[in-house]
């Protein structure tokens, strides 16, 4: 399977791209194993990243968000959500700012 | 080691040519701090209810915060409050650059002008005196234009805040200027025009706190942890400019007057970042947010971007540059200019109005050459140009049926990109806010990490439904929210370091306390900071309600209950009346208002008596009613 991971701000001038491909075996791949995917492909994300893929969902610390399907993944449903073969995951910073 | 413990000011009768000088008393700055918390309390004591916003009577207050200008993190930022005459109740804008120190620098964290000059003027602050001189030859200049004329004639020492030809035109949504940066929002420009005050130069020697090696030492410190912050790193490389790829992918972009919600992706960060030359910073803070463009302005902001950008129509990076430089030069707040515009567009395109209101013009989204056209008949108030400098109060020429359409809340135009029918607190907060629709005042940004209860109890002191998109707990996200910026404005912090607004890290209660002991020698916990904010909050309500504000006017503009989001993640969501009525409900008596948004007779007699107004408010006792 092949997926498509976008990356937005800050996380894309790490790999200087915008959009990288992951493949992995099978069908389905969970987001956590995606990262883990994702930061042996391009290990400068590693830092970036931190634990995203395990953040603890209770912790203050920043969370990246991942948007899978056009919906935002809640931080508690990370390591049950699953992407198919074709699919777009978009991680961002979240804010707001003004 | 001197502590600032009072706060040196001046009174400027413009019209007699008379200064006071004189100091807040210690135990009125402990309860309100300065900045947008004395701001206050002056505009309760000096305005009278009524008085228009053009009105010699309207005061025109210059204030510092209690930290602007020491060894803070990001202490750049004063207030400029005033009546707004865009909305007809607080008028109230921020500023960064290097004004505000400077002003303090001279001597003086606040300036209270009152009057009108008979002719054109501009006020000197120099070591501790103020001196009022000719202005004829500031006259007809733009903002950046006043100022070089300035430092020509004063020095390169100076420091000026000035107002384009906008503001001597009186355009309703002109703004002040200092350098490149702005006190944008609520029509400050235009009530320095009213009065023939066209600038303020600044220059002195004063430092505030760097006497203080402790305090020299907590704000490296607070610096440092700063840099740790992704937020923070990524601001300082892009600016605010990346959230718009999130913010359209999410589709919660205001597009088109809000009848649309995404765009297209010619104005994502990094087409923004072609038109960058490098990334500036304000007075001693460490983020450097802004850009210094290609086209020999700063910007755009991601609020201006998306204002003059998507919501009426202008596609592409340069373009929207190009804009962002000419409502700058010219003065303009371009979150007022760009919702005016769009609000036109729409009223136009739906034959609201025709050629005969627009003097012969086909106004149309995304008419790149119109809009500059307009953005200069504005500056100039000529043909359509002088409906549009009415700003809200267009509606006069429009007619009624086009407030239907109108994105304002109070009377002012909002200044939050997003839209927010989706992020149910983020509508519960420009509903609130006490300038009118405003994102600054309030917004619980952290909504968007829909953060699991346990973490949002440890920073609202409640658990909250984290359900961006749901109507309950919001309020104290909200209140949250409002109190650590009330602080933060009192400080005269910058809103990107404070706590909530960009991340759930930054500048919090227990590194703001650390910051007044250094300042002030004062111990505050947090409750007590919280007591701060609330009498802040309590005496822009009263100010308001003195000026006719009730629990009607706490609303959304129409089409956020109405219309649904039409496309992308936020598809068909919009505000249920009766929810947004119980939301608001709740939010009053959270702070401990009755339901009618009115505070309890109790508190408004103490801030009376602490302020001592002209013309004080009066609450019925029976109107008081205990806290939910």
């Amino acid at each position: 399977m092949k997926v498509t991971v976008r990356l937005g701000e800050p996380l894309w001038r790490t790999v200087g791209q915008r959009r990288v491909e992951i493949e992995a075996p099978g069908d389905q791949l969970a987001l956590p194993d995606l990262v883990e995917r994702l930061e042996a492909a391009y290990p400068k994300l590693r830092e970036e990243l931190g634990a995203a893929g395990e953040a603890d969902p209770t912790s203050l610390d920043y969370h990246f968000t991942f948007f899978l399907k056009d919906r935002m993944v809640k931080p508690h449903d990370m390591a049950t959500e699953r992407v198919g073969d074709g699919e777009e995951v978009m991680i961002v910073l979240p804010m707001a700012g003004g | 080691m001197a502590y600032r413990v009072d706060s040196p000011y001046a009174v400027v009768d413009l019209s007699s040519g008379r200064i006071d000088y004189d100091r807040t008393p210690e135990p009125v700055v402990r309860k309100l701090f300065s900045g947008r918390g004395l701001n206050m309390y002056y505009l309760y004591k000096y305005l009278r209810p009524g008085t228009d916003a053009f009105d010699p009577d309207n005061p025109l207050i210059f204030g510092t915060g209690l930290l602007t200008g020491t060894p803070s993190p990001s202490p750049s930022r004063m207030n400029v409050t005033f009546k707004s005459p865009e909305s007809g109740i607080i008028g109230d804008g921020n500023i960064g650059g290097h004004f505000g120190a400077r002003l303090r620098s001279a001597g003086f964290d606040r300036l209270i002008f009152l009057g009108r000059a008979d002719k054109p003027v501009y006020v000197l602050a120099e070591d501790g005196q103020l001196s009022i001189h000719d202005g004829s030859f500031l006259v007809g200049l733009d903002s950046q234009q006043k100022q070089e004329a300035l430092r020509q004639q004063l020095g390169t020492d100076i420091q000026v805040a000035t107002i384009g030809q906008s503001g001597e035109k009186l355009v309703r949504f002109a703004c002040v200027r200092n350098g490149l940066k702005a006190s944008a929002r609520c029509g400050g420009g235009a009530v320095m025009g009213s009065k023939n005050l066209l600038a303020i130069a600044a220059r002195g020697k004063q430092r505030p706190g760097f006497d203080n090696k402790e305090f020299i030492r907590v704000g490296m410190e607070n610096k440092q942890y700063l840099y740790t912050s992704k937020v923070i790193r990524v601001l300082g490389t892009v600016g605010t400019a990346f959230l718009y790829d999130t913010s359209n992918h999410l589709g919660a972009i205001r597009t088109h007057n809000s009848m649309l919600n995404f765009f297209d992706d010619t104005l994502n960060a990094e087409e923004i970042e072609e038109q960058v030359d490098k990334m500036v910073s304000c007075f001693g803070c460490s983020v450097h947010c802004r850009h210094k463009n290609n086209q020999g302005g700063e910007g755009p902001e991601y609020s201006t971007t998306v204002l003059i950008g998507p919501n009426i129509g202008i596609s592409g990076a340069d373009k929207i540059v190009t804009l962002n430089n000419i409502c700058n030069d010219l003065g303009f707040d371009t979150s007022s200019v760009g919702s005016i515009l769009s609000w036109a567009f729409e009223l136009y395109e739906r034959g609201v109005i025709d050629k005969e209101t627009t003097g012969g013009l086909e106004l149309r989204f995304g008419d790149f050459e119109l809009v500059k056209d307009l953005l200069y008949m504005i500056d100039r108030r000529e043909g359509f140009g002088d409906v549009l400098a009415e700003g809200t109060y267009a509606w006069r020429t429009f007619g009624k049926e086009s407030l239907d359409y109108l994105i304002a809340i109070k009377g002012l135009p909002q200044s939050d990109p997003h839209d927010v029918r989706y992020i149910k607190s983020f509508a519960l907060g420009i509903a609130v806010a006490s300038r009118g629709a405003d994102h600054l005042r309030n917004r619980p940004t952290l909504e968007i990490l829909e953060l699991p209860a346990e973490v949002t109890k440890q920073l609202y002191g409640a658990e909250t439904n984290p359900d961006m998109t749901a109507y309950d707990t919001k309020e104290y996200v909200v209140k949250f929210s409002e109190d650590i910026y009330a602080v933060g404005d009192a400080l005269g912090i910058c809103r990107f370091v404070t706590q909530g607004f960009n991340s759930p890290h930054m500048i919090d209660w227990e590194r703001f306390s650390a910051l007044i002991e250094q300042n002030s020698g004062w111990k505050y916990d947090a409750d007590q900071l919280r007591e701060v904010a609330t009498n802040i909050l309590n005496l822009e309500r009263m100010i308001n309600m003195r000026e006719g504000i009730s629990r009607a006017d706490d609303t959304l503009p129409k089409r956020y209950f109405d219309d649904p989001m039409p496309g992308r993640l936020t598809k068909g969501h919009k505000i249920d009346r009766e929810e947004f009525a119980g939301m608001l409900t709740r939010y009053y008596r959270l702070r401990g208002w009755n339901d009618e948004g009115v505070p309890p007779k109790q508190v408004v007699d103490e801030l009376n008596a602490l302020v001592q107004p002209e013309v004080p408010l009066v609450v019925e006792e029976e109107a008081a009613v205990a806290a939910g």
